[in-house]
């Protein structure tokens, strides 16, 4: 099916800002990845930030634990009862 | 498993992060590739564990991220190793204890067989030893095709054998040959004849040309089942016969015992001798001095188990038992008792197939011996083969 040229230019808009956005998967509310971090900034056990390119999103919960860390990726493994995005 | 054998072969460390800003060092570390686990937040901090080699190279940016690290615990070879480093004796016993293990990994200290279900186990553990491969035998000795070479010969059995070794243990894989049961030889042609006198009381005949009929009286070695046919036109043919044919039979049968009996018995006491096996030696725990007269011996080994396998430590114990002769005169009834059981044993063993129409039963006894006369008559198959030479 032909696309027109306005549903184009959207599709091409969202590409380009799911670029650089970062991938939130999260496992019921018992684990999340993180991909495309670029950096903790604060781990305590109710509370985890992550740092992205576009936004800090923070993690609320309880028994919040770092599973996993890499350079571009986090995962975190607790009890998540509340995320919060900051643009 | 093998990832904490790893790590403890390689050391590591179990440290606190302290400062004002921990989540930069956390960063840092990601940022040069650097491995740690179990990060856990503490008061103000975190503890987590890291690689010894990764620590020693961690100081510059501890410094940079303005944080304090201390080690709370150490663990790994290099750490057990200075801990017992003054304890030579520990050390000498190690190495020498790798070098035994070493020496001892060299022989076959265990031999299996699998697949060996109609053969002696016994018989096959001997026939390897007169082949030079035994419990305790170097393995770089053996020839193992030789070896495979030689069983074949010495047991016709066997289609496939294989001797495999892992470690210390061997395995002979046996295959056993599967022999189909001859049949007749169909090609040669021949009578049933009468192996006994006798009153012909059924005929079934599967095969050849009946010459007698129910109710005749036969002799032995009368024909009956002819194996020669003939067709209509005159033609003979020549088959195998195969014929059931039942008659009533005289048999007469006779036991007889000694009245004087000598039994021998086993005597209650008997000598145990035991002796300790350990790898290629066995040491006697249990001495004994041999007695005068027959003996009776039996031998069992008993090794110890890890799993399926057998260890080359175990112990062997053999029982002699001296045998003693006791004379017994047997009474009346005891000496009729055994006849019986006697005749019971003939009819259940000797004549399985038959049925028994009659028996006339006499007692005698004389004072040695005491006799069972039975007149029987048997309902049997009196028919047997009997090849038939052609000339043409």
């Amino acid at each position: 099916m032909k696309k027109s040229k306005r549903e184009k230019g959207k599709s091409d808009l969202s590409m380009e800002l799911l670029g650089s956005q970062p991938i939130v998967e999260f496992t019921g509310n018992r684990r999340v990845l993180v991909e495309g971090s670029t950096g903790v900034l604060r781990y305590e056990d109710e509370i985890v930030s992550i740092n992205t390119r576009s936004m800090v999103i923070s993690f609320h919960g309880r028994g919040l634990t770092l599973k996993c860390i890499s350079p571009t990726a986090v995962i975190i493994d607790g009890f998540i009862t509340e995320t919060e995005f900051i643009n | 498993m093998i990832l904490k054998l790893i790590r403890w072969i390689r050391g590591y460390v179990v440290f606190a992060v302290s400062g004002r800003f921990p989540e930069r060092f956390i960063n840092l570390l990601n940022m040069n590739g650097i491995v740690y686990w179990d990060l856990l937040p503490e008061n103000g901090g975190y503890h987590g564990t890291m690689l010894l080699s990764d620590y020693r190279s961690i100081r510059r940016l501890a410094r940079r991220a303005g944080v304090r690290l201390r080690v709370k615990k150490r663990r790994g070879l290099v750490f057990f190793i200075r801990k017992y480093r003054r304890r030579k004796g520990l050390f000498i016993g190690a190495v020498a204890a790798a070098l035994i293990i070493a020496f001892l990994s060299q022989f076959i200290w265990v031999i299996r067989f699998e697949g060996a279900s109609g053969l002696s186990e016994s018989e096959l553990r001997k026939a390897l030893s007169d082949n030079g491969f035994h419990t305790g035998v170097l393995k770089s000795s053996v020839d193992f095709d030789s070896l495979e070479r030689n069983m074949l010969l010495k047991f016709p059995e066997i289609r496939w054998l294989s001797v495999n070794t892992m470690n210390n243990v061997a395995t002979v894989e046996i295959r056993e040959k599967h022999r189909a049961p001859e049949p007749p030889d169909q090609s040669k042609p021949c009578n049933i004849k009468a192996a006994f006198d006798g009153v012909i009381t059924k005929t079934t005949v599967y095969n050849g040309k009946l010459e007698t009929q129910k109710g005749s009286a036969v002799s032995k070695n009368q024909l009956l089942v002819s194996a020669v046919i003939e067709g209509t036109n005159e033609d003979l043919t020549y088959v195998r016969s195969d014929a059931e044919i039942f008659a009533d039979v005289r048999v007469n049968k006779e036991f007889n015992i000694p009245i004087t009996n000598y039994n021998i018995t086993g005597a209650d006491n008997y000598i145990e001798k035991s002796k300790a096996n350990f790898l290629w030696f066995s040491f006697p725990w249990q001495l004994a001095v041999p007695q005068n007269g027959v003996e009776v011996s039996n031998f069992y080994t008993y090794a110890l188990s890890g799993g399926e396998i057998n260890l080359p430590l175990g112990k062997s114990t053999s029982h002699r038992f001296y045998l003693e002769k006791n004379e017994k005169k047997l009474t009346n009834n005891e000496a009729k008792e055994l006849l019986r059981t006697r005749a019971a044993l003939f009819e259940c063993f000797c004549e399985p197939k038959s049925r028994v129409k009659s028996r006339d039963v006499k007692y005698l006894i004389s004072d040695n011996n005491a006799t069972l006369k039975i007149n029987y008559i048997l309902n049997k198959d009196i028919g047997v083969e009997q090849e038939l030479v052609v000339k043409r």
